[in-house]
């Protein structure tokens, strides 16, 4: 494709090969753990079988809002957040922000857990936004979403760490890009059987090529959303707001247009959710409402959608919080439509696939599972061509243990969920980061205790075979059974399946190689692998 | 649905040029001993017809199914790509 001199093209090769060598398996625990959160409400409803069903959002609130309120300190008011997590139980966070100890700016205040039908309250916690403890019915889906966001480090270390992650991704998508030359003849070259190292190289190349701009799409989108917050709002405050990160949050989030703390009754929110419905507004369900001054004259109400048929980013609707009136529709960022807010909102859409129901999350898993794919080629292709050398042969045994234990420690949380649903949130926490934990264990006993990384491979395929089948077992004998739900049947049906294909796929051969590998000249790790 | 809708016929019309650039791809015979192409081979204009849906959709503002052919398409051309030719 690009044509380079072999000096250069040698230090890309390094480049690539290298930056895969070292953050291939973190990277593939990033992208593994994001294909599968693109399903996170949808796990998170499975996880506690979708019994939580009710009118939420869409129901009779106003006056238990009303009531909500008379039993908090007046100062939470200032803003309220209400939504409704994947089990559907309705979330209302009433807060005010405060500087901590630290100086640092932080949302306080008391956050209500509510039952969607009959709005009794499951909980109600005071405190820092950060330090309550998690809505139990949601952690599980937390849970992934923090490993695919943050690795579970803290924050914002976790941020940093994935935000690398993606530029690593980006930088091997570009250099694999540059270095392999014969990137548009070699398109439809099925991988060979001539010798195993060629057929892995053929393998990372073709899945490489093809889903090469994508690779680089989500690699950027993610950078960037990790990135956004931890350096981009500060080095913004710093160049352009003399470090003042309030004031900057202001210009990109616009406030209020008038101040106006006059006390006056706030109109409820039941109007609103059914105006901003109609098509000529939203045309779609509210997933999140933000209540700006609740009981003052310039109260706000904001409604936030999914896209819908017509409209494929997330759309933000302002109301009056006093009379209900329509406002208009709010940017993602700044105060007036502009470029930027567009691009924002295409970034998010491009990296969560969240804009056309269930058809653009298949298409997004699908984009995950094949970036996996292309990083994990590019590790055993690594490790074949050095098959000689004993320390390389430690990395190509951590490769299916990485590889099947990801999955299998995803299984051994959602068992460790299930199984404690119905006991205290603490339980629930505790064993869903210890079922993760255990199946990372088992993964490492199987693959360190067989001889080679082919016979591991075949047992961790066989461990998350079973542990795919058992999970919709384990949650019918844990919680009641909704036949009604297709949602949570088909995603058993799915992980069944998935189990079964699994079982299969490890009962099989390995391909038969025409040539005897150890005698073949691809062996030599002086070639370069994109020479042909 | 018409999302969906005008997302799958995009990814059939791109699917079957992908098929033919596939049957007909140059270096793909010679590495797998298949006999060469003898008959006229028309790459430009298949390659022209798998990337026409996302002129059309375009047109029609159709952004949410341009998106996700766009995304698709490299997953499809991988799965033309993937199979060995039968006589193998």
């Amino acid at each position: 494709m690009i044509n380079l001199s072999n000096i250069s093209g040698r230090r890309l090769t390094d480049i690539h090969g290298w930056a895969g060598v070292l953050f291939g398996l973190a990277l593939y625990i990033v992208v593994f753990s994001g294909a599968i959160v693109v399903f996170s409400h949808e796990i998170g409803a499975w996880s506690v079988s979708g019994h939580k069903l009710g009118d939420g959002l869409q129901g009779k609130i106003d006056h238990r809002l009303v009531e909500l309120s008379s039993t908090i300190p007046e100062e939470y008011k200032d803003e309220v957040g209400i939504w409704q997590n994947s089990s559907g139980e309705l979330i209302a966070f009433f807060h005010t922000h405060v500087k901590d100890e630290a100086g640092k700016i932080k949302e306080k205040g008391t956050r209500f857990v509510l039952d969607p039908n009959s709005l009794a309250i499951i909980s109600q916690l005071e405190g820092y936004n950060d330090e309550l403890p998690h809505v139990t019915s949601g952690f599980l889906e937390e849970f992934l979403v923090k490993l695919h966001i943050q690795l579970h480090a803290p924050d914002p270390i976790g941020l940093y760490l994935t935000g690398i992650l993606g530029l690593v991704l980006l930088v091997s998508a570009v250099s694999g890009f540059i270095i392999h030359r014969h990137l548009i003849k070699d398109i439809f070259i099925s991988p060979r059987l001539n010798t195993r190292l060629l057929n892995t190289r053929d393998r990372h190349n073709l899945a490489g090529s093809w889903g090469l701009v994508f690779s680089i799409v989500l690699a950027f989108t993610g950078a960037f959303f990790s990135f956004a917050t931890t350096l981009g709002l500060p080095v913004i405050a710093m160049t352009a707001f003399g470090g003042d990160q309030e004031k900057a949050i202001t210009a990109i989030y616009g406030e209020p247009a008038v101040v106006d703390s006059t006390p006056e009754k706030f109109i409820g929110i039941e109007d609103i959710i059914a105006q901003s419905k109609q098509a000529n507004i939203a045309g779609s369900d509210p997933i999140f409402v933000f209540i700006e001054h609740w009981g003052r004259a310039d109260a706000l109400v904001s409604t936030i959608h999914q896209p819908s048929d017509d409209h494929i980013l997330y759309t933000t609707h302002k109301f009056s919080g006093t009379t209900g009136k329509y406002i208009g529709e709010k940017s993602a960022v700044g105060t007036q439509p502009s470029a930027g807010s567009a691009l924002i909102g295409m970034m998010g859409v491009l990296h969560f696939g969240w804009f056309a129901g269930l058809f653009s999350r298949i298409i997004w898993l699908s984009l995950g599972l094949a970036t996996c794919y292309v990083t994990i080629t590019g590790l055993q292709l690594w490790v074949q061509r050095r098959e000689k050398e004993e320390r390389w042969q430690e990395l190509a045994k951590l490769i299916p243990i990485v590889g099947y234990g990801l999955p299998i420690a995803m299984v051994g949380a959602a068992i460790g969920f299930i199984l404690t649903y119905s006991h205290s949130t603490e339980l629930v926490e505790s064993w869903t980061v210890d079922g993760f934990l255990i199946g990372i264990v088992i993964s490492f006993i199987i693959g360190l205790s067989l001889r080679t990384a082919e016979k591991s491979k075949q047992v961790l395929q066989r461990v998350l075979g079973v542990g795919l089948i058992l999970l919709p077992v384990i949650r019918g004998f844990s919680h009641e059974i909704y036949i009604g739900d297709v949602g949570i049947v088909a995603l058993d049906i799915s992980l069944i399946i998935s189990g079964i294909i699994l079982l299969v796929v490890s009962r099989k051969s390995n391909a038969h190689f025409i040539k005897d590998e150890t005698k073949s000249k691809d062996l030599n790790p002086e070639r370069s692998a994109y020479d042909h | 649905m018409t999302t969906e809708i005008a997302t799958l016929l995009a990814l059939l019309v791109s699917l079957a040029a992908l098929v033919y650039l596939r049957n007909t791809d140059t270096k793909r015979r010679r590495v797998f001993k298949l006999p060469l192409w003898t008959k006229p081979k028309f790459d430009f204009i298949a390659w022209s017809v798998c990337l026409l849906p996302s002129v059309v959709l375009l047109c029609l503002e159709l952004y949410g199914p341009f998106i996700m052919w766009f995304a698709a398409l490299s997953l499809l051309g991988w799965f033309v790509a993937l199979p060995k030719p039968k006589s193998v």
